[in-house]
């Protein structure tokens, strides 16, 4: 059985004059969870809309588990689940009647009590559509993506709009999904959910993939941050030479941080400078940096460039 | 799973999504045959056609009235999917897209059938009218006019923004029709071109059609001539190539402004 689930090579997708996507190429391999961040306008939804079929690309190739997913959707459409950012329901049918109505056209799908008992929306069968909250519908959304088995799962930011506990909620299902060895690509602007539950994860930003690879490889080349706070101490009095490689200073209203390759010597120089001097590092913090402040760092840079 | 049983579920589904909006479950499923009940007993249906008796004859036609009605089944359900992003969530399922056009056509058909033949068994046992005369002729009349409307209910879906307006475009589609088909008065009392172009609109053809295969009689001709079984195809060829050129127009309608998705995104 071929091992890659999705792959995509420099795609291209225009709308009109507007070039949502803009090359770009990543592989997804069986049974892997990829997430595709970025802020509105990344570009996320498109890509997905491709894989997904609902669009053609204007350029460059895509295949999903190994087929053209419009030109040969007869062989994929039963093998995908789609939750998509803003698909409607009847809204006059109830739950149960709605899930009913899926499994007629649903090869292999799972029972009714099963699937609402794994979204966790048993107690709301004969409730209308039209009466769920958000969280719910989204939770119906899901049931109705998992009902065939799929082995190939599209999540446009399934939890947007969720409270905590749905998130969770959320977040524990794809984790079974996964755990199955369903391939999920999600797309998210939640930092915290990808680093929750992608395995590789790609930061698009403006119709182009900016960073790509597994959480380490996002994350590495970048320092660890020490921050705290001391008032009225100029970054010249720090016991830190300036210009040192490897270690960056900034310092924003009373705010120092410290980006470095080597925390541990730059920390036990910064502790014991303080306790020569009788300071107190106020709110000190060690930390790896997030994808929040890559994110941002790379939005940063993409502008400057643009 | 095959294709056929995936029509059947989404005709299914179509079925318990109208008995859910009461408003539209009335007018789609009573209106017509309350229609054929009041025109048949209307002024015109006083004295005789050409020897056929007055209500009969509107009685036979009135059979027609159900596929406007079927018109208006799809193009709002067409309009309503696809503005609340049913159509959406649909294609991305295991369905085939044409199941799921072919699931609005077989719904709509399905019932215009049985409202059909609640209007024939009341123009036959009420309003007197005779045994058809040709069966298949009727049939054929009906599966065409059903196509037609399909089509063009599909097609001209595109160009309606939403639920409200395509409720507002079904009215005049099918008043145009009754009018065209002289179901609300007879079109002889309109100028020559006038005739011309009711002769043309849709449901006229349909309605010609169970005309001749009703009361077997050509109803074009001067003092409408009873015709024979094959005859009575033979003068409907007229009628079957004004119908196959709507269901083209239905069809180009459909590739130039069919839209899955929504028209304010």
């Amino acid at each position: 059985m071929n091992t890659t689930a999705i792959e995509v090579r420099d795609l291209h997708r225009k709308y009109g004059d507007f070039e949502a996507v803009r090359g770009i190429g990543f592989e997804v391999g069986r049974g892997e969870l990829y997430a595709l961040l970025g802020t509105n306008g990344a570009g996320k939804t498109t890509t997905l809309d491709v894989l997904a079929g609902y669009a053609p690309p204007t350029g460059g190739r895509v295949r999903v588990l190994g087929h053209d997913p419009i030109g040969e959707r007869a062989q994929v459409r039963h093998r995908m689940g789609i939750v998509l950012q803003e698909a409607g329901f009847y809204k006059d049918l109830t739950v149960a009647e709605t899930v009913d109505a899926w499994r007629r056209w649903t090869p292999h799908s799972l029972d009714r009590r099963e699937v609402l008992e794994r979204v966790g929306l048993s107690q709301r069968e004969r409730v209308r559509v039209s009466q769920l909250s958000g969280g719910e519908k989204r939770r119906l959304d899901l049931a109705l993506a998992v009902l065939g088995r799929p082995e190939l799962l599209f999540l446009d930011e399934p939890t947007t709009g969720l409270d905590p506990e749905a998130r969770r909620n959320v977040w524990e299902l794809i984790r079974e999904m996964v755990a199955e060895g369903t391939t999920v690509l999600l797309t998210t602007h939640y930092l915290d959910e990808a680093e929750q539950l992608a395995q590789r994860l790609a930061i698009m930003h403006a119709g182009r993939i900016v960073t790509e690879g597994t959480l380490a490889d996002v994350l590495g080349g970048r320092g660890t941050r020490v921050t705290f706070r001391l008032p009225g101490v100029l970054p010249g009095d720090l016991p830190y030479e300036p210009g040192t490689a490897g270690r960056s200073v900034t310092l924003s209203g009373e705010s120092y941080s410290v980006e470095t390759d080597r925390p541990q010597e730059d920390l036990r120089i910064l502790l014991s400078w303080a306790h020569r001097h009788g300071r107190e590092l106020d709110g000190l913090e060690v930390r790896r940096p997030t994808l929040e402040e890559i994110f941002l760092e790379v939005a940063a840079t993409e502008r400057v460039a643009a | 799973m095959n294709w056929l049983s995936m029509v059947w579920a989404q005709a299914r589904l179509n079925q318990t999504v109208l008995l859910r909006q009461r408003g539209m479950a009335f007018t789609v499923l009573l209106l017509p045959l309350f229609l054929a009940f009041v025109y048949t007993s209307g002024p015109q249906s006083a004295g005789s056609v050409n020897g056929v008796p007055g209500a009969a004859f509107a009685a036979v036609g009135a059979i027609a009235v159900v596929l406007p009605f079927s018109y208006m089944t799809i193009a709002t359900a067409v309009v309503v999917r696809r503005e609340e992003r049913v159509y959406k969530r649909l294609r991305g399922s295991a369905l085939p897209t044409s199941a799921i056009f072919a699931g609005d056509i077989v719904h709509a058909t399905i019932l215009g059938a049985v409202q059909a033949v609640v209007i024939l068994v009341y123009a036959i046992g009420v309003a007197g009218a005779p045994m058809p005369s040709n069966l298949p002729l009727l049939l054929l009349a009906f599966l065409l006019g059903a196509a037609m409307f399909a089509a063009l209910a599909i097609g001209t879906a595109g160009l309606i923004p939403n639920y409200e307006v395509a409720q507002l475009i079904a009215l005049p589609v099918l008043f145009l029709s009754m009018f065209g088909a002289g179901l609300m008065f007879p079109v002889s009392v309109l100028p020559e071109w006038g005739q011309r172009v009711a002769d043309v609109l849709p449901l006229s053809p349909i309605v010609a059609m169970m005309r001749t295969a009703i009361l077997g009689r050509d109803f074009a001709a001067e003092a409408a001539p009873v015709v024979g079984f094959l005859e009575s195809f033979q003068v409907s060829a007229a009628a079957i190539g004004i119908g196959l050129l709507w269901i083209g127009a239905g069809l180009w309608f459909t590739r130039r402004y069919f839209r899955w998705d929504p028209r304010r995104a």
